[in-house]
């Protein structure tokens, strides 16, 4: 082993005699108080920083014991800067960035290249800060570097792998109610936070449908530059040489401004909710607590905290809540608590958890307050707080074990705008910790007269009712489920052959391509009575479309006039108030309808190359047989087309809808075809859903190619 | 929530992570004591820390069919402390242990009758259980074990109970290495297994959280019981709830004093240490102990699988499922190639099974595993797998074994040895960066393949395997009248009956 950095800054000193409030417990000293430790005076090394030309952070330490090279780093974005429409895009990205390869490497090429040589790159992405690491031999840190800098800076995003990462999250989605312990958290933390909030929401089937490889791109672009990346670096190199090949492998990545958005930051008051949410299952699982304490440098209570949690539920075995839940009472194998004291932008959150036996559950929640509530109540004894104290200051040489750790530590104190004397002068600070100040967190911290409690478990077994503990808010579980896209059959040659014939028969019958090309735009005026639980309604209907992707419907009810506007992109709901943006699901359902309209399908399927058009044999309709023909609408959902063999008019289409998470089969008849301009429109439509009648409409007025107001689509007021 | 004492372990270590070989052999060294007491050690000063490991061979396959689930109960008792610790005045505190025995045994025994139980009995003796045991409260200083372990700066204190051995791990600041020695050497002498029925009502609460409220947990139960007929090896390591609830002192006692001998474990210390001191320090706290018979082997073989067994476990979670083949353990030759079968199968994203079915999204992930549940006797070659909706287990299925088909077929290529070996040095030469994780490995291949020199061993026979191995073992096992499928299907929650908590008794 080579020398090493020393500095004198830091030195760990661990305690020789620590056992002095033993002595009290017990009538003859043990044998293990009779052992004298030597100290230990260890000067751990101290990473070199080092700052590159395009304002890249690196935080150097050589360790020469083993061939190896690490670099574990950070990029200060996070998922807590995802848009709300969508939810799950940074750690979608982040693994994408990863799998997708890069531009001049195929992701195959790219998995061969680096397990050869046994070397790995990963990315990924937690809710403050973006991660990446390289791990490779000392001998191929050149070229590990090379392939590290590319992903960093030319990732490909590749269509396919985008897909293939959605399907696996909307799988992971489906999952997320198996495990009782990631169910009560997930709740847990939307019941504390919010579903409007980055800390209280999770993504959701609609979010991650959403996301499309322009978002990866602009998501690398806002924060993926040399500036914005901090690398903690270990292993068998020399500083200087290796200084050298990083202004090489990053050269021409210049520094570049990156804006974090502001996070809301939620009010912190503590608020009482008891929450129960079914699982057949023999143990109760839960989670009791409220936020936790947001930790800025700055932040006084640190120190005591830290004794103070240690006490309650952190330190392991020795616990209060382990030695009282389990050790004495038996109630539980897994027994603790967790005050989150990592985050910046929020307090994340405090909770008590464990897991018991259904007709235990009462007794465990009484208990676990209990024991709260004591910590807050009288001071910790002398001898209690004496070994915990011992115990944060003799471990703390393991925050020091390894080169990496030394390293990737010091960068992430920096990152988060520590003191330098941070390390240094932690121990003295943890023990100049008294019993008072322990309590006085305790009262400040800790709130056992408001907690948020999440129990997944059978109540129908419980010892006692929930509601002994508050008011109970039953959690409904709904399984999502993606719409299962129906595939389409596969086509013979004939097939395809065939559906040119009746398409181009179609469009005779509709008045030829020519007009239909030369249709701008359409304004429709309808009554339609729709089919409610509560009988029938008849709603007034105007409808706008601007070809080929503007639309607007204007709907007179009783209860007022509603909008839905569509921009292209987006879909908007309003009234005479407001407008508001619409979930992704909508904007999909009206592309689907766009792309159905029969003066838009009929010229997407004559003239557009990518029109995959197949004949799926005949069926009546309305008692007249009907050629049917096959097409994939814009959602991937199949279209079926019924085209009368009498008189060549579309009478039916047949396709699937999700509408808040639900799978609709829809039927749309259309009959009483005229003449508007040349071309033949449907004046009659009826819709059914899943067999049942749910829309009758009667047309009163339809106009083509009239000098149609623009502003109708405007979304912006 | 990973502060969990003794985890059972349930997996085999992955072979792949072994120290370079010729900087491995270097560097441990070892010394037998006469009482058969094997110690090895490395030397390493990177941090003044050390992880000093204890592995005894006892594990829940040496159990007997009255005692299952006692391997992992004694591991947890082993921290109630000895003649000494955890205690005000044992001798005292001892008449009251065997007073709280006696009332446990006759209430176990009553209850145990079931429908024919007699409440009224039942009820007194469960008074006059908690009477004694709060009696003997007196005397019991509970935690004290963990709590001086704590004091002086431990961390990674724990231990696991797998089918083939026990485990008690820690790690400490270097300066305290004697007081490990005390404390173990002390347990090893002086155990005193107090507060037995209130660690087991936390035992069965491990079951619950491990097996019962998890779909993973609860298949795999199924999935191991199903493919051993008559070996041990197909008991779940914690025991089934009727087995724990008969579980007392003394079963623990008598195991206890069976396996837990010098001559039937081995000691590894790794970290900053000096050899010679620590000899002479092991000598001093451990020398003492005696050698003993050792208990026989299990003789008990598996019977050759004659079909395939099909099995579904209902659960209300999300389809998942396991396939297990029969195949010889360590040091058949066989088994090294299963071990680069399974990294050609499964290691990393150019591995087949995450090339052709989690790429292609049929599966979100397919996984092998060579050596479950253990590797003192014939054990399994393990592939699991969780399809991606709409896909089902049945695709998935179909496409693993096409996958195995591809094996028994066509050679692999070089470049894809090559690949797995490079592999296998870097993470020979990673390995050593931790002294916890080389504690583990030398224990595990010291007291399971009996010479930690296994892990050379191991090395240069993978460096042996040809073409034609792959091909030939792959179409030896991979047969279906030698597997076993274990399907975790959706539990229809309407129409289901309520989950009978078979240890309501309590």
């Amino acid at each position: 082993m080579r020398k090493k950095h020393f500095t004198n800054l830091l030195v760990i000193v661990t305690l020789i005699t620590c056992l002095v409030a033993w002595g009290t417990l017990t009538t003859n000293a043990k044998p293990h108080e009779e052992l004298e430790f030597e100290p230990i005076d260890f000067k751990p090394p101290v990473p070199q920083k080092h700052v590159l030309s395009n304002g890249m952070e690196l935080y150097l330490l050589e360790d020469h014991e083993l061939p190896v090279f690490d670099i574990s780093g950070l990029i200060k974005t996070g998922t807590i800067y995802d848009p709300v429409e969508k939810i799950g895009l940074a750690s979608i990205f982040a693994s994408v960035m990863r799998t997708g390869g890069t531009i001049t490497r195929e992701p195959d090429a790219l998995n061969e290249e680096l397990e050869s040589m046994a070397a790995s790159v990963e990315i990924g992405m937690s809710p403050e800060y973006g991660s990446v690491s390289l791990s490779t031999m000392a001998e191929d840190i050149e070229k590990g570097l090379e392939i590290f800098a590319d992903i960093l800076r030319n990732p490909a995003f590749r269509e396919e792998k985008l897909e293939l990462r959605k399907q696996q999250a909307i799988e992971a989605i489906r999952r997320r109610n198996d495990n009782p312990i990631q169910l009560a958290w997930r709740n847990f933390s939307t019941i504390l936070y919010g579903k409007d909030h980055p800390f209280g929401w999770y993504s959701e089937i609609e979010t991650v449908e959403s996301i499309t490889v322009d978002d990866l791109n602009t998501f690398h672009k806002n924060y993926y530059h040399p500036n914005n990346i901090m690398l903690a670096i270990t292993g068998d190199f020399d500083t200087e040489t290796l200084i050298t090949q990083f202004e090489k492998a990053f050269e021409g990545w210049e520094m570049s401004d990156v804006e974090l958005s502001n996070v809301a930051e939620v009010e912190d008051a503590p608020i009482s909710s008891v929450n129960y949410i079914h699982k057949e299952l023999p143990q109760t699982t839960m989670l009791i607590g409220h936020f936790g304490i947001k930790r800025t440098p700055d932040f006084p209570d640190f120190f005591a905290l830290r004794v103070m949690n240690e006490i309650l539920g952190e330190g392991g075995f020795t616990s209060r809540l382990m030695s009282e839940v389990r050790e004495k009472h038996g109630l539980a194998y897994m027994v603790g608590s967790l005050m989150s004291m990592s985050f910046y932008t929020n307090p994340g959150e405090w909770f008590a958890y464990t897991q018991t036996r259904t007709e235990k559950t009462a007794e465990a929640i009484e208990l676990i307050i209990k024991v709260v509530s004591d910590l807050r109540e009288n001071p910790v004894p002398s001898d209690e707080l004496q070994r915990t104290k011992d115990s944060l200051i003799n471990s703390f040489v393991f925050s020091f074990e390894s080169s990496s750790q030394i390293a990737f530590q010091q960068m992430m104190l920096d990152f988060r705008g520590f003191a330098p004397d941070y390390l240094e002068t932690y121990t003295d600070k943890i023990a100049k910790v008294t019993a008072e100040d322990v309590q006085t967190v305790a009262q400040k911290y800790l709130h056992p007269e408001a907690l948020t409690i999440v129990a997944v478990g059978k109540q129908d077994n419980f010892d006692r009712p929930l509601s002994e503990f508050g008011e109970v808010n039953v959690i409904e579980i709904k399984q999502p489920e993606p719409p299962p896209v129906e595939a389409i059959p596969d086509a013979s040659d004939d097939d395809i052959a065939k559906a040119q014939e009746i398409l181009a028969a179609t469009v005779e019958a509709h008045g030829g391509i020519d007009l239909l090309k030369a249709v701008d735009n359409l304004v429709l005026e309808a009554d339609n009575t729709m089919i409610t639980p509560a009988g029938p309604a008849v709603l007034q209907i105007g409808m706008y479309v601007l070809y080929p992707d503007k639309y607007r419907q204007d709907v007179k009810t009783p209860q007022g006039e509603f909008s839905l506007i569509y921009d292209g992109e987006t879909a908007y709901g309003s009234s005479m108030r407001e407008i508001q943006p619409l979930p992704p699901e909508i904007a999909t359902s009206v592309k689907d309808a766009l792309f159905r309209d029969p003066i838009q399908l009929l010229e997407h399927l004559s003239l557009s190359e990518s029109a995959q058009l197949q004949f799926a044999g005949s069926e009546d309709v309305n008692g007249t047989p009907a050629s049917i023909l096959v097409t994939e609408q814009p959602s991937g959902e199949m279209l079926k087309i019924y085209i009368s063999e009498e008189t060549n008019y579309i009478v039916k289409m047949v396709y699937r809808e999700t509408e808040q998470g639900v799978t609709l089969n829809k039927e749309n008849i259309y009959s009483d075809f005229r003449d508007v301009d040349g071309i033949k429109i449907a004046y009659g439509f009826v819709q059914n859903i899943d067999g049942n009648p749910h829309i009758n409409s009667r047309t009163n007025l339809i106009m083509l190619n009239t000098d149609i107001d623009e502003t109708l689509f405007e979304t912006s007021k | 929530m990973k502060q969990i004492r003794s985890m059972l372990i349930l997996f085999l270590f992955c072979v792949s992570g072994i120290a370079s070989a010729q900087n491995l052999a270097d560097r441990v060294v070892e010394h037998q004591f006469d009482n058969g007491l094997k110690l090895l050690m490395i030397e390493r000063h990177t941090s003044p820390t050390v992880a000093p490991y204890i592995l005894f061979k006892a594990g829940s396959v040496d159990e007997s069919d009255d005692a299952r689930g006692i391997a992992h109960m004694l591991e947890h008792m082993l921290f109630k402390g000895t003649k000494t610790i955890g205690t005000t005045d044992y001798e005292k505190e001892k008449k009251v242990l065997t007073e709280i025995d006696e009332i446990g045994d006759a209430l176990d025994k009553e209850r145990a009758k079931g429908a024919k139980a007699d409440d009224a009995k039942i009820t007194e003796l469960e008074e006059s259980l908690a009477a004694k045991q709060e009696a003997a409260k007196e005397w019991i200083v509970s935690g004290e074990y963990t709590k001086i372990y704590t004091q002086h700066g431990s961390t990674g204190f724990n231990a696991g109970t797998s089918v083939d051995y026990t485990i008690y791990t820690v790690e400490l600041p270097s300066n305290k290495l004697e007081l490990w020695a005390m404390l173990e050497s002390d347990r090893l002498k002086n155990a005193v297994l107090r507060e037995f029925y209130v660690e087991r009502e936390a035992v069965k609460e491990e079951r619950r959280m491990a097996v019962d409220t998890r779909p993973g947990g609860k298949l795999y139960e199924q999935f191991i019981a199903a493919s051993f007929t008559a070996h041990p090896y197909g008991m779940p390591i914690i025991g089934w709830p009727s087995d724990i609830a008969m579980l007392n002192r003394n079963k623990a006692e008598e195991f206890f004093k069976i396996h837990y001998a010098p001559n039937n474990s081995v000691m590894v210390i790794v970290g900053d240490i000096n050899i010679e001191n620590t000899i002479k320090l092991i000598d001093k706290y451990f020398g003492d102990i005696s050698s003993q018979p050792l208990p026989d082997e299990v003789t008990v073989r598996e019977p050759a699988q004659e079909g395939e067994r099909r099995i579904e476990v209902e659960f209300d979670a999300e389809p998942q499922m396991m396939i297990g083949f029969h195949k010889p353990t360590i040091p058949h030759f066989d088994d090294y190639v299963l071990d680069m079968i399974s990294a050609i199968l499964s290691d990393g994203r150019t591995s087949r099974f995450y090339k052709n079915i989690v790429e292609e999204s049929i599966a979100v992930s397919v996984n092998s595993i060579n050596g479950y549940p253990g590797a003192r006797y014939d054990n399994l070659f393990v592939i699991s797998a969780t399809p991606r909706s709409p896909n089902t287990t049945v695709e998935v299925e179909e496409a693993i074994y096409a996958e195995l088909e591809k094996l028994k077929t066509e050679p692999v290529e070089e470049k894809e040895f090559k690949r797995i070996l490079k592999q296998i040095d870097a993470s020979f030469i990673r390995a050593l960066s931790s002294n916890a994780g080389m504690s583990n490995q030398l224990a595990f291949y010291e007291g399971i393949a009996g010479d930690w020199r296994y892990i050379l061993d191991w090395r240069k026979k993978m460096y042996e395997i040809t073409p034609d191995d792959i091909m030939r073992v792959a179409k030896t096992y991979f047969k279906k009248s030698n597997r076993t499928v274990a399907t975790l299907v959706k539990k229809e929650i309407e129409t289901s009956e309520d989950i009978v908590d078979e240890e309501e008794s309590e």
